[in-house]
């Protein structure tokens, strides 16, 4: 029975562990500061802790790229002038990947670091020395620019059979049309659909979807009764959102 | 140059933080401060010495070099 046991159970922590990992990934803001000056980057980073940022720290170009490609930060605050190679060529190595939004730091008045800096995709760049709270208002317009889509990665929908969900604008499209959800709803589909085809147990459930402290317990069944009046074709025998009897719910394609 | 303005980011932004609340004043952050802008004035000094003086005579106000 122990060995028959076994599996299922390291199958629910890795999936736990993966939607922890996915959880975070959305929900903490990540910078990636990138500068060999551990008297400026103290600074900025207590800044941007302020301001409800987690901050990733990189003091060369090498580690620099090495550091997002492993924690994939939402935004990379990035110095042209750097040990092991310069700022340029992290920048140029980071775009070979994705689309994160880049700032550089430079201390280099000469235009042409300017327009090399930019025409090789950076997103803005603040001139040294800065004031520091100009950069962490830097940082969150170029959040706010891609958060409202503009020039954003395409992967921010998900789709499982006729539900399109668009995790940034918090919005949920049945068969292409727009369906209002509570942000509980929200969080319970956002959380099921990242792992369509896993069972996750009540506890799973309720501590994502508590995170924030709301006061929620109990109602969970009747959360996903509402959930599924609304994007259910028939909610008294869903298709999509599924209870596995005496553990939990998970997230099904139909199609 | 681009040195120089480096130093001088460390020190503004100390300065600014210390000002701002955002770091508490302490001995280590002056010294972080009093450092860079030593830096600051080495190089200059040095970019002072290297650079040949002006037409005219040296407007730098240093002595001349030996």
């Amino acid at each position: 029975m122990a060995n028959g046991d076994e599996p299922p159970e390291r199958g629910l922590a890795a999936a736990w562990q993966e939607m922890r990992d996915e959880v975070v990934t959305i929900s903490s803001r990540e910078v990636l500061l990138v500068d060999d000056e551990p008297g400026l980057m103290d600074v900025l980073e207590q800044y941007l802790r302020d301001e409800g940022f987690g901050v990733l720290r990189a003091g060369d170009g090498p580690s620099a790229v090495e550091t997002f490609k492993r924690e994939l930060p939402v935004v990379v605050v990035l110095d042209l002038n750097l040990p092991g190679f310069p700022g340029t060529e992290v920048l140029r190595r980071i775009r070979e990947i994705c689309d994160v939004p880049i700032i550089m730091l430079t201390a280099r008045v000469a235009e042409v670091d300017r327009v090399v800096g930019l025409e090789l995709g950076a997103d803005d760049y603040v001139a040294k020395p800065f004031s520091p709270r100009e950069v962490v208002a830097r940082v969150k317009s170029v959040l706010r620019r891609t958060e409202r889509g503009e020039g954003s990665a395409p992967s921010r929908e998900k789709r499982v059979g006729a539900i399109a969900i668009d995790v940034l604008a918090h919005e949920i499209r049945v068969e292409g049309k727009l369906v209002t959800l509570t942000p509980t709803q929200f969080k319970i589909l956002d959380v099921l659909s990242s792992h369509v085809g896993q069972t996750l147990t009540r506890d799973q459930l309720l501590e994502r979807v508590t995170s924030d402290g709301d006061v929620f317990d109990r109602t969970l069944d009747r959360h996903i009764a509402n959930l599924r009046a609304r994007v259910e074709p028939n909610p008294s025998n869903p298709r999509y959102i599924v209870t596995v009897f005496g553990v939990g719910y998970k997230m099904v394609d139909p199609s | 140059m681009h040195d120089v303005r480096n130093q001088l980011a460390v020190a503004v932004a100390n300065v600014e933080a210390m000002r701002d609340g955002v770091i508490d004043p302490s001995r280590e952050r002056f010294e972080t401060v009093l450092a860079a802008l030593a830096q600051a004035d080495g190089l200059l000094h040095r970019l002072n010495v290297l650079s040949p003086p002006p037409a005219g005579g040296d407007a730098s106000g240093l002595e001349p070099r030996a």
